[in-house]
């Protein structure tokens, strides 16, 4: 097969991996459709009274993949505030996989939404400056727009040369607008920084405003949902650099992948160190409302969902990445990837069931039966539908946008005048 | 679906053993975390009588109402609201599906979607319940609103007062204008033991819990 498009050889390969993730869209498109179609009633969903959680899989998937994208953001961000070398060439693709991961939650949000037509409705007509929600759209909204201009900027040379159209007639290729197109970067990063911390702070704050759920007010809620954020989203870098460069034949450097799973190792011990004050707090003073939820997490039915998550998603990884050695094994990397991923991802859904499914007793008996919440097909085909589209997009990015950085020779003048 | 839900608990031990209940209708909170969680506005307090309402054209499902509140008094349609629900009842013979009879019991000024009996999907004025917004205890606004309009005093006339404070054999509930001092509930509250549920949460909520 020599099928060109675009100048992209399209190998039989890709045409098979695009196929399947269509597949996949397909059964998340049918997925959602049920519930379009019939009502909320087809997920595991069940409001508190009745003995279930409100928020579940979906929220889930949302809040561990608004985390995902900050690694992304921050890798390119500090490639360009503080000039790091090391991470400019994966500048674009951090850049661009910020991007597409923060596109994702808003969908799932749609998912969960009872009338996703109104999704707007929070913006316009009758806003709620005093919702979290409000701030969770407006931050959103200004973060995906600041990442798709910092895409644009961080490409635009190589738009000029490949995908001319793109570059919507700013085509001048000349020092002063390369210069020009550098100084935008850092500004964008310098504004986007404090724009990423307020999108994880707002995000923790859905949760950690709410005094009807006992174990979500904290006002370790924000910092808590920052540093797991890093982690999850460096660790979503890491995986990602590796897959392309094994898949897509991009030119990554082991140093580069190595240097960010050394940050990887730092910021692990910080995830766990606020997760430790949480549990110690409650757990020190136990106060019963505060310590059902905390017994449902350690002993209870949760158990082997949250030991997983400290074991084997953070503990585990934290003394792999403690190696050399292993810092500059792919294979190694790999895995202890995804192992954060999904103890990340454990997080959130241990967390959010803590909160929803553990409420006040009124005057110490009148309690709602203990509920229990089982995802059912129709939302894990929709979140399989929504991760299967990421992937496509995301394919389709890495092969027809000049993502990848060109070689430049670093003089080593200019870095000895840096330093 | 509880837009009241009555909690059942057993205490005692053999031979003594009683059960005790306790309504959980809307707390109709001073401060309520609804009002304040809701980011569209469809959630409010209603400024003339305090009522916390919803306006379910607004809702857009998002159940942060849910979540926010602590009494959990919220239920979500997860269906298609039906009629057969519901009792299939009629009012003075006349059968509440006919629009026009319908508008004539309402007098045109009670919304009906705070009455979840009257709300119908076919009748487009009417199509005021959605599969998949949020709703909860009204305190019955459209009677209290239609009485009030006829002249009659919420909590003294049956017609102005909520379905369940009526319809209760025992007479558990009471309900009335606490803002007036001589109103029989704030003669009850003078007279009898009271708590309010949650009360370090500083919702103020208006249900009294009598002793």
């Amino acid at each position: 097969m020599n099928l060109e498009i675009w100048g992209v050889r399209i190998t039989q390969r890709l045409v098979a991996w695009i196929a399947f993730l269509i597949l996949l869209i397909l059964l998340g498109v049918y997925g959602f459709s049920q519930t379009l179609l019939e009502g909320h009633w087809r997920t595991g969903l069940q409001v508190p009274s009745m003995g279930g959680a409100v928020w579940g899989l979906y929220v889930t998937n949302y809040i561990f993949l608004i985390g995902a994208s900050a690694g992304g953001f921050i890798i390119a961000a500090s490639a360009h505030i503080f000039n790091v070398e090391k991470y400019k060439p994966i500048s674009t693709l951090a850049t661009l996989l910020a991007l597409i991961v923060i596109l994702l939650p808003p969908i799932f949000i749609a998912a969960d939404l009872g009338r996703p037509d109104r999704m707007l409705h929070v913006a316009y007509p009758t806003p709620n400056l005093r919702s979290p929600l409000f701030y969770v759209l407006l931050t959103l909204t200004l973060y995906i727009i600041l990442l798709v201009l910092e895409a644009w900027f961080s490409m635009r040379r190589r738009l000029v040369m490949k995908r001319r159209w793109l570059t919507l007639g700013f085509d001048d290729l000349s020092e002063y607008s390369m210069q020009r197109d550098e100084r935008i970067l850092r500004v964008l990063s310098l504004v986007g920084l404090p724009l990423a911390v307020s999108v994880h702070s707002v995000t923790g704050w859905i949760f950690g405003l709410m005094k009807s759920r006992p174990f979500w007010l904290s006002p370790l809620m924000a910092p808590i949902f920052l540093s797991s954020a890093l982690v999850s989203g460096v660790a979503l870098l890491i995986f990602v650099c590796i897959v392309v460069r094994k898949f897509a034949g991009f030119k990554i450097e082991q140093d580069t992948i190595s240097d960010l799973a050394r940050l990887l190792f730092m910021m692990i011990p910080i995830d766990i160190f606020f997760l430790m004050i949480e549990v110690l707090t409650v757990g020190y003073a136990h106060e019963p409302t505060d310590m059902r939820p905390l017994l449902f997490l350690l002993v209870g039915s949760n158990a082997p969902l949250f030991w997983f998550e400290i074991i084997a998603g953070a503990l585990l990884p934290f003394v792999i990445l403690a190696f050399p050695i292993y810092r500059r094994s792919s294979r190694v990397l790999t895995l202890t990837s995804l192992l954060i991923l999904a103890g990340i991802w454990l997080k959130r859904w241990n967390l959010l069931m803590a909160g929803t499914l553990f409420t006040h007793e009124w005057f110490g008996w009148a309690e709602y039966p203990l509920g229990s919440y089982t995802p059912t097909w129709v939302e894990w085909s929709v979140m399989t539908g929504i991760y299967g589209g990421a992937a496509l997009l995301f394919t389709l990015v890495i092969k027809f946008l000049p993502v990848e950085e060109e070689r430049r020779a670093i003089p080593t003048q200019t870095i000895v005048e840096v330093e | 679906m509880f837009w009241m839900y009555v909690f059942r608990k057993e205490v005692g031990k053999y031979p003594n053993v009683t059960r005790r209940f306790l309504p959980r209708p809307c707390m109709h909170c001073h401060h309520p975390s609804c009002v304040e969680a809701c980011p569209t506005q469809a959630r409010h307090k209603n400024e003339a009588d305090g009522l916390v309402l919803t306006n379910y054209s607004k809702c857009i499902g998002c159940r942060y109402c849910v979540v926010a509140c602590p009494y959990n008094v919220n239920s979500f349609n997860w269906k298609e609201p039906k009629k057969n629900q519901y009792f299939d009842w009629e009012v003075e013979g006349k059968d509440l599906y006919g629009e026009g009879e319908l508008t004539e019991y309402v007098q045109g000024v009670i919304p009906p979607n705070l009455n979840p009996d009257v709300a119908r999907r076919d009748i487009p004025t009417l199509q005021y319940r959605f599969v998949g917004v949020v709703e909860k205890c009204t305190f019955c606004a459209h009677r209290i609103w239609s009485g009030i309009k006829k002249g009659l005093k919420p909590g003294v006339d049956r017609d102005a007062t909520p379905a369940c404070v009526i319809t209760c054999p025992v007479r558990a509930l009471h309900f009335g204008d606490l803002d007036d001092p001589y109103s029989n509930v704030s003669r009850l509250l003078a007279k009898r033991r009271w708590q309010r549920a949650l009360e370090d949460l500083g919702n103020e909520p208006s249900v009294y819990y009598l002793f």
